[in-house]
């Protein structure tokens, strides 16, 4: 990794971090929202496109500086990953089970391949989902990178040897993505990512949370399971690799 | 698609979709919301894509947008209160004037997005998408991953049904539904393999088409463009940003 990539990446990650700060910031966490909102009439609706720039300038840094770091041979393999990322989650998604389950293949590329491929696998899914099928999926590219990359710190350090080591990994990096993906869900979506979800932010604000902490509350209780059981199902899709093809991966690890 | 809509470049589809994605995105009063659906409705109307907005929207964007307003129809804390119910001690579930109108901008706001992402989605083909990028100059590995990954869960379909064919043909049951979920799984893994192994040939035939070299790349298309285009797009981005900045100024 030369150090202009480094830059480029320590800055989308910053970039991401910073929106998300700022989002809490500005809203605020607490109950008091209703009272920002009265005294700003779009207050709500103006802050769902700074989010979006923020996010987007976070992920199109992390892009720059990791597209020209992977090996064609992990390139031709992103886009079937993403494939896989996308009928799963479509599959899941249509089931009504309160899961997404839709970034096995991203963590199990992060694994395999370091954490430059997973981010690209992560924005890669949710960009080709969000064109193809599902657009409610662009939004979330930011935390499908963040999955990504934390994936690939995963794989880097090893913790796939003791599954206990990647189920913890799986439960932070779940928290980590419900965090980031709270605003999303609250200020783009309303809370409305689907029934489940939904009839649990709607009882948050009932009981007299702002819409930014009944969503982050929401994806607390789902994210976290969610990430333990796709690193888990990645762990298990690595353990019935060939040799063959996880020496491949040590000579590509990015 | 109509025969007007034909002689529309794809890059000119591509502005007006991010266009899009501005405008829906700014602080615009639920009224203005409401007519820029209405626009976006009259594009797909012109450009004959119609039945295929509303096949996309009813499956992806509708059910979201319903859920937002439904959660602020009932639980959003306005002034103006027409009924409300304690269902149990702490949780207050109230319809407001405040939640409705929030939850009908939100509702917008989610078709709108959704809609400008069609305009990508339903009037651009991939070769479209392919010109349009390359012709902004942007790296030919990010438009290849965008290009492909599109085309992907086509050809990783078509994969696991030969896969499952062979499961079946190897004599793998499929009469029970458990049978059937361990055939899945047994299909699920034998592609993870077999793309995993054969990434390397694919790798080589990247290298090969000369992904990475550098130069001008010419793609056929048979969409003309042309000045007034040009203009007309790039004035609609204008346009969009600089009421985008407006609407901030107001709502600020």
């Amino acid at each position: 990794m030369t150090k202009g990539q480094k830059v480029l990446s320590t800055l989308g990650a910053f970039a991401i971090v910073a929106t998300y700060l700022f989002a809490v910031l500005t809203a605020g966490g607490g109950a008091n929202y209703t009272g920002y909102l009265e005294d700003t009439a779009q207050a709500q609706a103006a802050l769902s496109m700074p989010l979006m720039v923020g996010y987007t300038a976070g992920v199109v840094l992390l892009l720059v500086a990791n597209l020209s770091r992977l090996p064609l041979s992990l390139i031709a393999l992103i886009p079937f990953a993403a494939a896989f990322n996308i009928i799963l989650g479509q599959i899941i998604g249509f089931s009504g089970v309160p899961l997404y389950l839709d970034s096995v293949a991203t963590v199990l590329i992060g694994l395999l391949a370091g954490p430059a491929a997973g981010v690209l696998t992560g924005i890669i899914t949710n960009l080709a989902w969000g064109l193809s099928i599902n657009p409610t999926a662009i939004p979330f590219t930011a935390g499908a990178a963040t999955i990504g990359l934390l994936a690939g710190l995963a794989g880097r350090y090893g913790l796939h040897k003791r599954l206990w080591a990647l189920l913890v990994a799986g439960l932070l990096t779940g928290v980590i993505a419900g965090l980031l993906g709270a605003p999303i869900a609250a200020f783009v979506f309303g809370g409305g990512q689907g029934v489940g979800t939904g009839s649990i932010v709607a009882t948050l604000q009932a009981a007299g949370q702002s819409l930014l902490g009944a969503t982050t509350l929401q994806s607390l209780l789902s994210d976290p399971l969610d990430k333990t059981i796709a690193f888990l199902l990645a762990w298990v899709l690595l353990r019935g690799l060939p040799a063959r093809v996880l020496q491949q991966f040590q000579r590509t690890h990015a | 698609m109509h025969r007007i809509a034909t002689r529309v470049h794809p890059k000119t589809w591509f502005i007006f979709g991010l266009s899009g994605l501005l405008l829906s995105f700014a602080p615009l009063p639920i009224g203005a919301r409401g007519m820029l659906l209405v626009a976006f409705v009259i594009i797909f109307v012109f450009a004959g894509a119609f039945t295929q907005f509303l096949r996309f929207s009813l499956v992806g964007l509708l059910p979201v947008a319903l859920v937002a307003w439904t959660i602020q129809a009932v639980s959003y804390r306005g002034q103006t209160i027409y009924t409300s119910w304690e269902p149990v001690p702490g949780i207050l579930f109230s319809v407001t004037a405040e939640g409705l109108a929030f939850g009908g901008q939100m509702a917008l706001q989610i078709l709108c997005f959704g809609a400008s992402c069609s305009l990508l989605s339903l009037l651009i083909s991939p070769l479209g998408l392919r010109s349009a990028l390359t012709s902004w100059h942007l790296p030919p590995r990010l438009v290849y991953l965008l290009c492909a990954s599109l085309n992907a869960p086509r050809q990783l379909g078509f994969y696991a049904d030969l896969a499952r064919e062979t499961g079946r043909a190897r004599g793998l049951a499929d009469s029970k539904l458990m049978h059937r979920i361990w055939l899945r799984v047994r299909t699920a893994s034998a592609l993870f393999n077999l793309v995993l192994l054969d990434q390397e040939v694919r790798g080589r035939s990247l290298a090969d088409r000369g992904l990475d070299q550098k130069g001008p790349r010419i793609y056929l298309t048979a969409t003309p463009d042309s000045t007034w285009q040009i203009l007309i797009r790039w004035s609609v981005l204008g346009a969009s940003a600089l009421l985008s900045l407006v609407s901030y100024g107001v709502a600020l």
